[in-house]
């Protein structure tokens, strides 16, 4: 009899399963088929009411972080502004941006119910611009947290926080948008702070303010920390519809240290990296590095990092920068026609915060009298010596921003036959890379004028009739004067190049630093210092048309806004004094910035008196 | 066991049935991500050589562009080539291509390049009729050049299309209606796609353009038909084998005036003409030394430098009106800007 | 067996790809749908939407700066403006028209065209009351308050160059009671061509009037705009003041005199400083003075305060309590309207 029953049973079950499932996949599927439109308007507010019932429960593991009054706070180092955090735990503990709180010991939080609450600063994560607090109280409704490993472009998100201070009642900002990008990697402060090394991207609008608060996806799992957006200084600080989290995998990656209240160092593998077309290679292993205990060597292929393929150097640095100090990873690389997998204790990349010396926020300001520092008894790291200068003369916030920097008038000193002559020069910046140039000499008794417009290879010099093509030499000497501090201050460091060593010169008896750099064509560059103001007193290279040595001495540094910029430039060819320029002018020509937000809502902003 | 096994199928496909039919209380997300992964892979990202004024050449993600067709060509954003006539082509999987400018229609500020290279992914395109206000919009592109080598993905936003009608914008010369988005665009994003949820291409985005109307930012994309009328031109163009010398892009260099400005910081109310060059356009239209000008085409200026930016922004064949102030007298003098006099060598 | 299995696993597949198939149509019809509910909405609001032309007098085109925002100069373009009665009472923002005009043209969805009187303006909320000569306008059907929650869509609608030219902008709604209570927060693009112009939810429902406001009460949140956050006053506060505004009356914000210490979020609102010929300098409140109780409220933080100024009105009589140097004292102050240059 069973048998029977199988035999016929089968193919009836499978008909009637048919039946019901077709059946119920009609059933449902059927408003989306329907003409009828107050049924899709029906179906929209029915979805629409469950994104508000989903919001209304989220809003409850929000918190509005606010600096502690400074009686209650005996450090007076937490931020100016405030931000946003949000709750993950019944007991109250919170997550937030390491930038809101940086080294506060205590804050206050606002939560949804309108209750104001104390809360101590317990885990720092400095490098990753993450910081666990400690709400006093309790029980509280947290967050459950997601897999931002799973998140994909065109997602849905939710971000929450308190953007320009707007909730005064404590109930958080809601924005929405998408997933616009992922694992991207935004280089940090010069300390090696604040780097989001493996970054999620939204368009949900974050603005100063929604720093440290939630990013939630479709399901209401938190997936990220909002921390911030790229703005563009023509339109303020205000969102552009790029913005960006740090991403709860990696957060999870430090959670249990940071719960314990410690400070947390991410993982450092210590090696220089070059990218072929199809793969990644080493190409330095740094002495004294967790690569070298490891037995990595320059030459090796990597081909997986953790079982997971590697196929740019850029997914190389995503997957390391999420890591805590310490790890233990799995490298494939390959070597001379075979594979090996070694196992690599990470090290400890250092934080640039130093908690034990606390300094209130003061504005970036130049000092006002030479700051005395002895030459250091060994020379100094050419790091450290582009570091000094870059302070002395207005600090990295400043001089990140800057995009270009233009002189609006200037007087100019020319050799013109065999005599020197002087005169004015009007500039006229008209886009990237166009100049106009108009200059009054005058020349025993008569004025010549030159007009010269360079857009890079190409100009005219017309005097009173006569119109010739600029020489190489000319074209490029119109650009020389700030060429160098340009390099130093907008690209980074030795954007001419690598740094190859530093030593010191003795000029007209006195002593500086020297640091040379060799450029793309191997040709040396050499930068001197002052190391009583750390300021650039000498710049040094070949000219790029004819190779003869140009020597600049800068001097006369004047404040422009918050930097120090020179003034007056003395360029020698050989011994000989070929050209005086002084400025008369300069313009400050900031652009895309890296915002974080957070810190001092635009001033603009904010009550002030009722 | 069986009957087991029936059973369990059964309730499973019951389920299986039932999630078919919701989507979740919150919006569905799968069609954004959908068109997202369609349409990206036909998405490029535009290199070019820039030049700081005091910096050395480096190499910069200006802008992004769109494969319309399998044998090489990319449309992008004219402005955004600059100067340059042999911009690169960054493809998704990091390579980059040295690209042809074929043809530009500078009204539209679209440029047709050509590469030489196979296996490119052409994008699908819309039907042709112009999509309607409130219908949504993914913008995939790569704003501020974050998407750098080949495992980055390029950057998308979503939004909806706002209205459908022409615009004035300085330095835009497209009188067909354009299509507005309330999606912001930012400087890279300018060539990007525009596509509708099927990941089909709608428009271009343009360039980060201010609107005359409102004074603020516009955000638009030029029509995707634009864009295949400039294939057409550009197929044709190649098969005469004829090399166009590309027109370069107008904005924002300026047409030629003949006018010595001077420079004043502040104080003036305009800019004052410091000579006129003979047989110029600022000559046959009466400009003469000592003049000041306080404004330009209707829009009040400050400064000798506001008056050379204004200039600037307007191209050959512009027809200007200058307010001048002469004497005491306020005059109106216009005049057309023409292409710029090659210098004589001696 | 075999084959009976085979059947079930080939039928299970199928079930499988067709689950996943309604899946992707439905998903792509609810979204496709959505977009049509989007295109309804406006539609059934465009009617009550008017494009305003507006005439300045000379050198008035021009904002000037003012403490606490930049200057900007004002496009060409109209601007948007919602009926609001139906015998031609018309609501826009006092950015985009106010006193400072020469002269104010209203056009139509039916395209007639006509010069409007300027009534009454809400300083506090950026709106300015317009009168044209029509009757029968058709007023668009309003949202409750109960209906504006956070997560609902905001739809806000501009006007191009001619009103039957709407633009769009979609976000949600971000809060509401913003502003010490004036404002509905959304995340939908706002900039001058939709100032004025109406927050519609996906009925069709008008829910407030889209504003330039700042956390500081002065209209000159430009430089907010297309940043993600914008403003709408709730309709229901615009009918409430409808008849002040009516009149003719300017209404301000009530304004105390007072500023805080934000940091103190505990034991009471801390002055920093009173300003001179203010209702809090003649009822003798001095920096440092703790504010305890207002109105019959305890105020433990200056936030709280906020609100409870918010809620007044300009020549409201207010009764508080200090705590200075340990003692209780109380006062009463009579507030003052907001003067416009205080930031």
């Amino acid at each position: 009899m069973s048998g029977r029953f199988h035999s016929i049973s089968w193919p009836g079950s499978l008909i009637l399963v048919g039946v019901l499932c077709s059946v119920a996949a009609v059933f449902c599927a059927a408003p989306a088929r329907s003409e009828d439109a107050t049924g899709v308007l029906a179906q929209a507010l029915k979805d629409e009411a469950g994104r508000v019932e989903l919001i209304e429960r989220l809003s409850k593991t929000v918190i509005a972080i606010f600096p502690a009054a400074p009686e209650e706070d005996k450090t007076p180092a937490g931020p100016q502004g405030g931000g946003s955090g949000v709750i993950i735990d019944a007991q109250g503990y919170a997550l937030t941006n390491y930038h809101v709180v940086r080294e506060a010991a205590k804050v206050n939080v606002g939560l949804s119910d309108g209750k104001v609450y104390s809360a101590a600063v317990w885990g720092r994560d400095p490098t990753g611009d993450v910081a666990i607090i400690k709400i006093e109280g309790g029980p509280f409704t947290f967050a459950q947290p997601g897999d931002s490993d799973k998140l994909e472009l065109g997602q849905w998100v939710l971000a929450m926080g308190n953007p320009f201070g707007l909730a005064t009642d404590f109930k958080p900002t809601v924005t929405q948008g998408i997933v616009s990008g992922l694992h991207r990697y935004l280089p940090g402060t010069i300390g090696g702070d604040l780097i989001y090394t493996d970054c999620i991207q939204i368009d949900a609008p974050i603005n100063p303010g929604n720093s440290g608060g939630p990013l939630f996806d479709a399901g209401g799992r938190l997936v990220g920390v909002n921390g911030r957006v790229t703005a563009r200084n023509s339109r303020g600080k205000v969102n552009s519809g790029v913005g960006f989290a740090v991403p709860i995998n990696q957060i999870k990656e430090f959670l249990p240290e940071l719960l314990t209240g410690k400070r947390v160092h991410h993982a450092v593998l210590g090696v220089e990296l070059s990218e072929g077309q199809e793969d990644v290679t080493i190409k330095q292993v740094l002495s004294g590095t967790a690569a070298e205990k490891a037995g990595l060597q320059p030459g090796d292929v990597v081909r997986r990092f953790q079982g997971l393929e590697i196929r740019s150097e850029m997914e190389l640095i995503n997957r390391i920068g999420i890591l805590p100090a310490g790890k233990r990873v799995r490298i494939a690389v390959e070597r001379a026609e075979r594979e090996y997998e070694i196992e690599v204790a990470l090290g400890e990349r250092p934080t640039g915060t130093e908690p034990a010396v606390v300094k209130p926020e003061t504005p970036a300001s130049p000092p006002e009298k030479p700051v005395e520092t002895p030459p250091a008894p060994e020379p100094l790291s050419p790091d450290a010596v582009a570091r000094r200068f870059v302070e002395a003369t207005g600090g990295y916030e400043e001089h990140d921003a800057v995009k270009d920097i233009i002189s609006i008038g200037r007087t100019q000193m020319l050799m013109l036959g065999r005599v020197w002559v002087g005169g004015r020069v009007t500039q006229y910046e008209i886009g990237p890379a166009k100049l106009r140039q108009e200059t009054v000499y005058v020349h025993r008794g008569n004025s010549v004028k030159q007009i010269t417009t360079f857009n890079g290879k190409t100009g005219w010099i017309y005097t009173d009739g006569d119109i010739r093509d600029m020489t190489e030499e000319e074209a490029s000497g119109v650009k020389g004067e700030l060429e160098a501090f340009e390099q130093l201050t907008t690209r980074g460091a030795w954007s001419s190049g690598k740094a190859e060593s530093s030593g010191t010169e003795i000029l007209e008896g006195q002593t500086l630093v020297v640091v040379t750099t060799k450029d793309k064509e191997g040709d040396e560059r050499r930068w001197s210092f002052d190391p009583k103001t750390w300021l650039l007193v000498r710049y040094v290279r070949k000219s790029p048309g004819n190779h003869e040595v140009l020597d600049d001495r800068i001097s006369d540094y004047r404040r422009v806004g918050k930097m120090l910029l020179p003034f007056q430039f003395v360029r020698y060819v050989g011994s000989v004094r070929v050209q005086t320029t002084r400025l008369e002018s300069v313009e400050i020509n900031r652009g895309v910035k890296e915002e974080i937000l957070g810190d001092k809502p635009p001033a603009s902003i904010g009550p002030k008196v009722y | 066991m069986k009957r087991q096994m029936v059973g369990q199928s059964v309730m499973g496909m019951l389920i299986l049935g039932c999630l078919a039919g919701s989507a979740g209380p919150v919006q569905a997300q799968e069609a954004f991500q959908k068109a997202i992964r369609v349409a990206s892979p036909s998405v490029v990202s535009i290199v070019s050589v820039a030049r700081g004024l005091f910096t050395q050449e480096r190499q910069v993600l200006v802008g992004s562009g769109v494969v319309l067709a399998d044998d090489g060509y990319v449309v992008t954003c004219a402005s955004t080539l600059g100067e340059s006539p042999r911009p690169t082509v960054m493809l998704g999987d990091g390579s980059m291509i040295p690209a042809r400018v074929v043809s530009t229609d500078a009204k539209a500020d679209l440029a047709m390049l050509r590469v030489k290279r196979d296996g490119l992914h052409p994008i699908a395109v819309s039907a042709g009729k112009l999509p309607g206000v409130g219908q949504w919009v993914v913008i995939i592109g790569n704003p501020f050049g974050l998407a750098r080598t080949r495992t980055d993905p390029l950057s998308a936003s979503v939004g909806v299309v706002s209205a459908v009608r022409p615009v004035h914008a300085q330095g835009f010369g497209y009188t067909d209606p354009v299509i507005l988005t309330d999606v912001t665009l930012n400087p890279g994003s300018s060539g990007g796609a525009v596509v509708d949820l099927e990941g089909r291409l709608l428009g271009i985005s343009s360039c980060v353009l201010t609107s005359k109307s409102t004074n603020t930012e516009l955000s638009f994309a030029v029509p995707v038909s634009a864009a295949m009328k400039l294939l057409e031109e550009a197929r044709l163009a190649e098969t005469r084998k004829t090399e166009p010398v590309p027109t370069p892009p107008k904005m924002p260099e300026g047409g030629y005036l003949g006018a010595y400005i001077l420079d004043e910081s502040t104080g003036t109310k305009g800019g004052y003409i410091q000579k006129v060059v003979p047989d110029s356009p600022a000559d046959k239209a009466g400009l003469a030394e000592g003049d000041l000008v306080t404004a330009v085409n209707g829009t009040r200026i400050s400064s000798g430098r506001e008056l050379v930016q204004q200039l600037d922004r307007l191209g050959v064949g512009s027809r200007v009106e200058f307010t001048v102030l002469r004497n005491k007298t306020e005059l109106k003098i216009s005049t057309t800007l023409t292409a710029a006099p090659r210098p004589v060598l001696k | 067996m075999k084959l009976a299995k085979g059947f079930l696993t080939v039928l299970l597949a199928a079930k499988v790809l067709l689950a996943g198939a309604i899946v992707g149509v439905r998903v792509l019809a609810e979204e496709t749908a959505l977009e049509g509910v989007f295109a309804a909405a406006v539609k059934r609001a465009g009617p009550s939407v008017v494009s305003i032309t507006v005439e300045w007098n000379p050198g008035k085109k021009f904002v000037p700066p003012a403490p606490g925002r930049p200057g900007f100069e004002r496009g060409t373009g109209p601007v948007a403006g919602v009926i609001i009665s139906p015998d031609g009472l018309i609501v826009t923002s006092d950015f985009n028209v106010n006193a400072d005009a020469k002269r104010v043209m209203v056009k139509l969805g039916d395209s007639r065209e006509f010069e409007a009187k300027l009534l009454g303006r809400d300083v506090s909320r950026g709106l300015q009351l317009l009168q044209i000569d029509a009757k029968g306008l058709p007023v668009p059907p309003f949202a409750e308050d109960s209906r504006i929650r956070v997560g609902r869509w905001a739809l806000v609608c501009g006007v191009g160059e001619t009103p039957a030219d709407p633009s769009l902008s979609v976000g949600i709604v971000s809060a509401t009671d913003r502003l010490q209570g004036r404002a509905i927060q959304i995340d939908a693009s706002t900039n001058p061509s939709n100032y004025g112009g109406p927050l519609v939810d996906i009925e069709g429902r008008v829910m407030g009037i889209v504003t330039p406001l700042t956390p500081a009460g002065t209209g000159g949140g430009v430089m907010l705009s297309d940043s993600g956050v914008g403003f709408a006053v709730p309709v229901s506060d615009v009918l409430e003041h409808l008849a002040k505004l009516k009149a003719g009356e300017t209404i301000r914000s009530a304004f105390l005199g007072i500023r805080f210490d934000t940091r103190t979020m505990s034991g009471g609102a801390k002055v920093v400083e009173v300003l001179k010929d203010t209702g809090a300098a003649a009822a003798g409140i001095r920096p440092g003075d703790l504010i305890v109780e207002f109105n019959g409220e305890p105020i433990q933080t200056s936030f709280k305060l906020l609100h409870a100024i918010g809620r007044c009105r300009v020549d409201d009589v207010v009764k508080f309590t200090v705590v200075r140097d340990g003692k209780r004292i109380e006062r009463t102050a009579t507030m003052g309207a907001r003067p416009e240059s205080t930031p």
